[in-house]
């Protein structure tokens, strides 16, 4: 037969550029590189998942410890130099307190005291606590240099003496682990059903879509709060703190499911998928490998995007009280001690864990957003 | 037009029957009766309960039947005669204390919806057609904030600074802590809105009809009115729907901060002392409002957006 | 910008005059995009006048710059894009002096005033360019009321006059219509009623067919002819199809990256090109009615990206006359060739030395004819590779809230068709006759919902229905019967590899594993598609268009198929890249032994390719029979009538041959029309059957079938006789 004549020309491609030879991951991760506002976002958010998984360490205490002797201390600034002596005496250290009782009010004020130093010490001793379950140590990043002297407060302390910022890291941990494992839960019943949805068709198809519009319908807010209130008081934290997961889930799927139907039905009509069906992949192949990598960049965007609403809404149901209850440490909990204005306008410390939720809220919102502008360029 | 909203119409039942049946079974969630939690409370406090009274109860609501009697004998109460129940923390009849709190939640949701509007309109229009200017990067940066910030946060802060600076008293409800609920319950729903009209915005100014109408040698601003904004403003309709419950559920957070006489306070008592028959009926009749609303911005949409009209009428 | 005092006469430095018989003149025009990779000179130094009364096409491939150019007449070019230089000179009335308007603030009020009140611009999608907010009237009225001082009333008389003129039927009702209950064609035709709205002095048409059938690009055509002959108004008309620029140019613009390459008279653009670009192109377009097989010419290699554009002549890298040491660096300067022409190429620089390469060598590359001219006869066998019997597909219409069925789309309705092993048969039709769909029924991609598709397995043994099988059943026919999508940037995923990609009708189903066997299979796949085997690892995102129409192929061909399903595989190329591709598909035909069932609604391109053609209508065939009798005699009215739409790439049949013109839009598949389904439309229609009585598929002549009462008695005039009139 004859040789059939490339036509010359047709494959004098331009030298390949960088972009040319990447993997679109690569691609991916040059789009998201130039969102500045959304690498700030992942840096914070990074930040928050470290500060989350060795809270142990580097909160100065556990988050119960109390001192009763120090109710709403004020805040203390950490000090490096000592210029209150003769010349420059180096070294971490905190003013001690003055603490004052109203003879009318019987009310406790504190002043700082300049004249007074407690000495600070990284890697300081303090409580025990076993590292990832694995160790035990008593080594904390931060903490008084003699673990049995005066106490610090950095960031003040509240009603029963206790840290402030040893319950904010504390908190962070709880409160962090409430909005993935919700959207992990919400995710998993999102995509199995939207899925189904999306690929089934039919059927099917109306019957869930059906459900999920009915679901949509109903007010979020009350039925959080009606599902949360029906919460046996007698729960202990961890069922109670798995059940409010589910109830936040419960909500959350909805909009999950719709998108991943929504993306699955315009793919399932793309070409490349009808290609696959005819090169003689199996419907479990062109779901595994043709539909849903093409699916994940978009999901993890809209993952991101799902958990600052599931950390809001744990922030609201636990400060009205029908969420987590103490003795577990999340934002909201520690945000129920601040409801009082009259507390607020005296102890307005008590306001800082509010600052942690809008910074991860607002983190993990930019690197959500950076996310599906990368994931998908053409699209808003 | 008249078949679609017919349609639209009986859509609603079956979803109200629903919302009905999930409602009932919040009431039904917490362990133990109502009248068993009525006897204990009124025995812990010395009195003693007539039997037959209570037994008279326990017909009226079907206690110890099948879910579905109890569900008949509470709902046709309703329809029939809006008896949702009696509430035992107040020990008054249900449908008195929405009575009283009613009009004033309604007075609030009205006046955050036009607040709402009122920011987002012009600040969302000037974001979208000065994209990427100063303005346009404060608009976007408060936004996000007002997205971030929960709204018993940012009532806290606001009351606190009422508080601090100009001495207000935080005890009673009074213009100043309602202008501040108004405030506080629209933030969230003017950030979101400036961000969806942003958005919708700039993608309808890409349209190839807004080049077609500029050939034409139409006004920008006349244009900009005309074409794409009309487009756009679709989700300012939407709002209609979701407002209410979206509002009492905000009201319920933020009015245990600011003392406000509405429902809110009055669904999150009922929730903290398990007040079932006040709670489920609170939800009930919030839902039932949604699907409302919910079924007047359709119409409305439809109204304004011909493509919905004239497509869905086939 | 500049703000040059105008006087009556101005010459530009390249010589351009703004005489009194020009009314739009550009002069050096560069329109820039500023973007974060750089600056993309989308216009770079284009020149050319429109004469009063005139028109002008500017005819390119995409990415030309022909629509930036156009839209920077009126200033409508989008941010980061700007008139960096150059002048547009407008001079709508012979009596006043003439005014630049890349001179003007695109925001201000004079440019404003211009627009769709001195200049009337249509745009390629009709539809989109409406807004669905509005009625068409609304939207009409407007464009009347801006810029003529009219009471409503008087303002909607005017408009409803003015459907009339651009033949909208029931006027008085389609005013109060919104865009999207109108079919293309009808919203187009109200474009140009909202562009003419004002009698303006030049109508800017940017691809006002290209998103349209044939048969509705025929008459839109028609219509703004017919409104050019009775305002006398001057029309720029940017396209890329030649066909379209030999019926309606007077002048021709030839443009390549930004930049004007030749210019003239349509005859003597189409008759006696000079520039290489110019020739290559005109060669690489099959023309209708020629009957002409033999291979195409083709233009090496494909358009750059206008952000990397070549130093020197913008085409010197596909230029196969490129004179090395001057082309690649040195721009060529316009030259005049008197009578108007213009062409930039050095080659027609009078100083330059004559060179050892004909002054005017033809570019296009050389036919290198397989060792024969026309394929030798295929063994047509007695039996066929693939007979459809009875084939339907219905898709439900649903309604309601829980998807009740409300009726049924009969996309394919009763369809018998023979493929014999080794031809090619073309399908063609308007779109939404329910060609892909008959394409993806045989490829089984859809579940027909009844009648019978035969295979026959050449090695032997009894013929399967394949529309019974199941998918598992399906597997071995599956690397039997393959398809080339039309789509070349969906069809292929962006997350694989062209290795991957390709192989994946390779792999065991089990393992998933592909091993160096495959890989080596694939790279000789991807040297016989004419790409480098090296780029095997590289994603589908790397490649332009025609590679990827490449790689597609490759995918097709690598199960060693019997028959190949080609659903518009060459629609969204370019005319110079198309012409490669459909050679590639002709060799491929030969070395391979392949079958092809080419789905198209380009008939030049399928009486270029096919051996046989069916045309379909409404879910039905209608015609069908070999491409010489079918091109030279159609025994359907349909298919005369697509066959006069073609339009032509020669100017000189332009008024010659019957023009048949189809009425109305098509009938909603829904709900065919009773009796004969074309009868809506049909110029042939007897009241005697024709509404009543459905016509059947028959043999007319032996081998030519149709489906029409009078096929045997209607002389219908087909495409080719109008060549025995003009000779070659
Ligand atoms: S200038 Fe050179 S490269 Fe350009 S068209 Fe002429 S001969 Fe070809
Ligand atoms: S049957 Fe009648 S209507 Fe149909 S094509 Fe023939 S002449 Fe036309």
């Amino acid at each position: 037969m004859t040789q059939p004549t490339p036509e010359p020309g047709a494959t004098v491609a331009a030298e390949p550029r960088a972009t040319s030879v990447a993997p679109p991951r690569k691609l991916l991760w040059w789009r998201f590189r130039k969102h500045r506002l959304a690498m700030a976002g992942l840096v914070v958010t990074g930040l928050f998942c470290f500060v989350a998984v060795f809270a142990d360490f580097l909160a100065p205490y556990d988050s119960g410890h109390f001192n009763a002797d120090y109710t709403y201390a004020p805040p203390q600034a950490l000090k490096v130099v000592d210029t209150s002596g003769d010349g420059w005496d180096w070294g971490l250290y905190v003013n001690g307190y003055l603490s004052e009782r109203d003879p009318d009010t019987l009310e406790q004020t504190f002043t700082v005291d300049e004249s007074t130093r407690i000495p600070v010490r990284l890697f300081a001793r303090g409580p025990s606590y076993e590292l990832f379950g694995l160790f035990e140590t008593d080594i904390h990043l931060i903490g008084p240099a003699d673990p049995d002297g005066q106490p610090m407060y950095l960031l003040g302390a509240d009603r029963l003496g206790r840290d402030l910022v040893s319950r904010i890291v504390h908190g962070t941990r709880v409160s962090m682990s409430v909005g993935l494992v919700g959207v992990a839960v919400a995710f998993v019943l999102g995509i199995v059903l939207g899925g189904v949805s999306g690929y089934v068709g039919g059927r099917t198809d109306t019957v869930i879509q059906r459900m999920v519009e009915f679901f949509m319908s109903l007010p979020t807010l009350p039925l959080w709060l009606g599902l949360a209130a029906a919460i046996p008081r007698d729960w202990g934290p961890l069922t109670r703190y798995f059940a409010i997961t589910v109830v936040l889930s419960f909500v959350a799927w909805t909009g999950l499911a719709r998108e991943v139907r929504g993306r699955f039905l315009s793919l399932r009509e793309e070409d490349f998928v009808t290609a696959a069906l005819l090169d003689g992949v199996g419907r479990a192949g062109i779901i595994f490998r043709h539909i849903l990598p093409s699916l994940t960049s978009h999901l993890i965007a809209t993952l991101t995007l799902s958990i600052p609403a599931m950390i809001l809404a744990e922030t609201a149901l636990s400060f009205l009280g029908l969420g987590l209850q103490p003795p577990v440490v999340s934002w909201g909990v520690l945000l129920q001690e601040a409801q009082q204005i009259r507390v607020i306008s005296s102890a307005p410390w008590l306001l800082l864990p509010g600052l942690a939720v809008v910074s991860v809220v607002l983190a993990l919102n930019f690197l959500g957003d950076g996310l599906r502008d990368a994931a998908d360029p053409y699209r808003r | 037009m008249l078949s679609f909203l017919g349609r639209r119409a009986l859509y609603m039942i079956p979803t109200v029957f629903l919302i009905s049946v999930v409602s009932f079974a919040i009431i039904q969630l917490p362990p133990g009766d109502y009248l068993t939690a009525l006897v204990t409370r009124l025995e812990a406090q010395g009195e003693t309960v007539d039997q037959t009274q209570l037994e008279g109860l326990r017909s009226r609501y079907g206690l110890g039947e099948a879910f579905h009697v109890q569900y008949w004998k509470w709902i046709s109460g309703i329809v029939a005669d809006l008896d949702f129940g009696q509430s035992f923390e107040w020990n008054r009849p249900v449908a008195d204390l929405l009575a009283d709190r009613l009009p004033l939640t309604i007075a609030l949701a009205g006046a955050t919806v036009l607040f709402t509007w009122l920011m987002a309109f012009p600040i969302g229009i000037y974001s979208a057609v000065k994209q990427y200017s100063v303005g346009d990067y404060v608009a976007t940066t408060l936004g996000f904030l007002g997205l971030a910030m929960p709204n018993f946060l940012l009532a806290l802060l606001l009351m606190w600074i009422a508080f601090s600076t100009f001495g207000l008293s935080v005890g009673r409800p009074n213009p100043v802590t309602f202008a501040i609920a108004i405030g506080v319950l629209g933030t969230a729903g003017t950030a979101g809105l400036i961000r969806i009209l942003r958005a919708n915005l700039l993608d309808e100014l890409r349209k190839p009809y807004v080049v077609a109408a500029r050939a034409q040698g139409l006004p920008e601003r006349r244009l900009l009115v005309k074409y794409p904004l009309r487009v756009a403003m679709n989700p300012f309709f939407s709002t209609v729907g979701w407002l209410l419950p979206s509002l009492v559920g905000g009201e319920v957070i933020v009015a245990t901060v600011i003392n406000l006489n509405t429902v809110g306070p009055l669904l999150l008592s009922a929730l903290q002392s398990q007040d079932m028959y006040l709670a489920g009926s609170i939800i009930l009749i919030l839902s039932v409002l949604t699907v409302i609303g919910t079924l007047i911005s359709d119409v409305a949409l439809a109204w304004l957006d011909p493509r919905v009209r004239l497509r869905t009428g086939r | 910008m500049t703000s040059q005092t105008n006087d009556a006469r101005v010459a530009a430095p390249t010589g351009l005059e703004v005489g009194e018989s020009v009314v739009l003149a550009i002069d050096d025009l560069r329109t820039h995009f500023r973007t974060e990779q750089g600056v993309v000179r989308a216009v770079d130094g284009v020149s050319l006048t429109v004469p009063r009364g005139k028109t002008v096409c500017v005819v390119g491939e995409s990415g030309c710059g022909k629509s930036v150019t156009a839209r920077s007449v009126l200033g409508l070019v989008d941010p980061p894009g700007r008139i960096e230089a150059g002048h547009i000179w407008w001079r709508p009335d012979p009596g006043t002096a003439p005014l630049d308007l890349a001179g003007l603030d695109p925001r201000g009020e004079p440019i404003r005033n211009i627009r769709g009140n001195q200049i009337g611009m249509v745009f390629q999608e009709p539809m989109a360019s409406l807004s669905p907010m509005y009625t068409i009237g609304n939207q009409l009225t407007q464009a009347i009321r801006l810029h003529v001082n009219l009471s409503a009333k008087e303002a909607r008389e005017r408009a409803i006059a003015q459907l009339v003129r651009v033949g909208i039927p029931q006027p008085e009702r389609r005013f109060d219509a919104y865009p999207f209950q109108l079919s293309g064609g009808m919203c187009q035709r109200a474009m140009i009623a909202i562009a003419l709205a004002c009698d303006p002095a030049l109508l800017i048409a940017d691809e006002p067919t290209t998103a349209l059938d044939v048969t509705t690009q025929a008459r839109i055509l028609d219509l703004i002819r017919e409104l050019q002959d009775e305002t006398g108004m001057a029309v720029m008309f940017i396209t890329h199809d030649l066909g379209v620029v030999a019926e309606m140019a007077d002048e021709v613009v030839v443009m390549y990256l930004g930049t004007v390459v030749e210019r003239g008279t349509v005859t003597d653009i189409f008759e006696r090109p000079r520039h290489p670009y110019t020739q290559a192109l005109l060669e690489s377009v099959p023309a209708i009615g020629r009957g002409d097989r033999a291979r195409l010419r083709t233009i090496a290699g494909m358009v750059p990206h206008p952000d990397d554009r070549p130093t020197g002549c913008p085409f010197h890298t596909r230029c196969r006359s490129a004179m090395p040491g001057l082309c690649d660096v040195t721009p060529p300067a316009a030259h005049d060739l008197g009578d108007g022409r213009v062409a930039a190429c050095h080659l027609l620089d009078p100083d330059l030395p004559p060179s050892p390469t004909p002054a005017v060598a033809p570019v296009a590359i050389e036919i290198t004819e397989p060792d024969h001219a026309v394929p030798p006869d295929p063994q047509i066998g007695d039996q066929p590779l693939l007979s459809v019997r009875q084939l339907r597909m219905h898709f439900p219409v649903t309604k309601g809230m829980f998807g009740r069925v409300a009726g049924h789309v009969r996309a394919v309705d009763d369809v018998d068709l023979d493929i014999h092993p080794g031809e090619t048969l073309g399908l063609v039709g308007e779109s939404g006759c329910g060609k892909t769909t008959l394409g993806r029924c045989i490829a089984r991609a859809l579940d027909p919902t009844g009648g019978q598709i035969h295979y026959q397995d050449p090695a032997g043994g009894r013929p399967v229905d394949l529309a019974r099988l199941t998918n598992t059943q399906l597997h071995p026919y599956r690397r039997e019967i393959r398809v080339i999508f039309q789509d070349p940037f969906g069809s292929l995923n962006p997350r694989k590899t062209l290795l991957q990609i390709i192989a994946e009708p390779l792999r065991n189903r089990w393992s998933g594993r592909a091993d160096s066997a495959i890989e080596d299979q694939v790279a000789e796949m991807l040297r016989r598609v004419g790409l480098r085997p090296e780029y095997m690892r590289r994603y589908p995102h790397a490649f332009s268009g025609g590679e990827r129409q490449r790689v597609n192929i490759a995918r097709a061909l690598i199960t060693n198929p019997r028959l190949v399903i080609a659903d518009e595989a060459v629609s969204a190329l370019d005319v110079s890249v198309r012409a490669q591709i459909l050679n590639l598909l002709r060799d491929l035909q030969d070395e391979y032994r392949l079958t092809y069932l080419f789905i198209s609604h380009d008939l030049s391109v399928v009486e270029h390719l096919c051996d046989r053609v069916a045309v379909m209508y409404l879910g039905k065939i209608v015609e069908q029979t070999d491409t010489g009798a079918l091109y030279a005699g159609p025994r359907h009215p349909y298919t005369e009538a697509l066959l006069s739409a073609v339009p032509r790439p020669d100017p000189r049949l332009r008024d010659t041959g019957a023009r048949i013109r189809l009425g109305d839009d098509l009938p909603d598949p829904a709900d065919p029309p009773p009796g004969c389904p074309f009868h809506t439309r049909c110029p042939h229609r007897r009241l005697t059957r024709c509404d009543t009585e459905a016509p059947r598929l028959q043999d007319v002549t032996a081998g030519h079938a149709a489906s029409c009462h009078y096929a045997g008695e209607l002389a219908l005039a087909g495409a080719a006789h109008t060549r025995g009139e003009h000779g070659a």
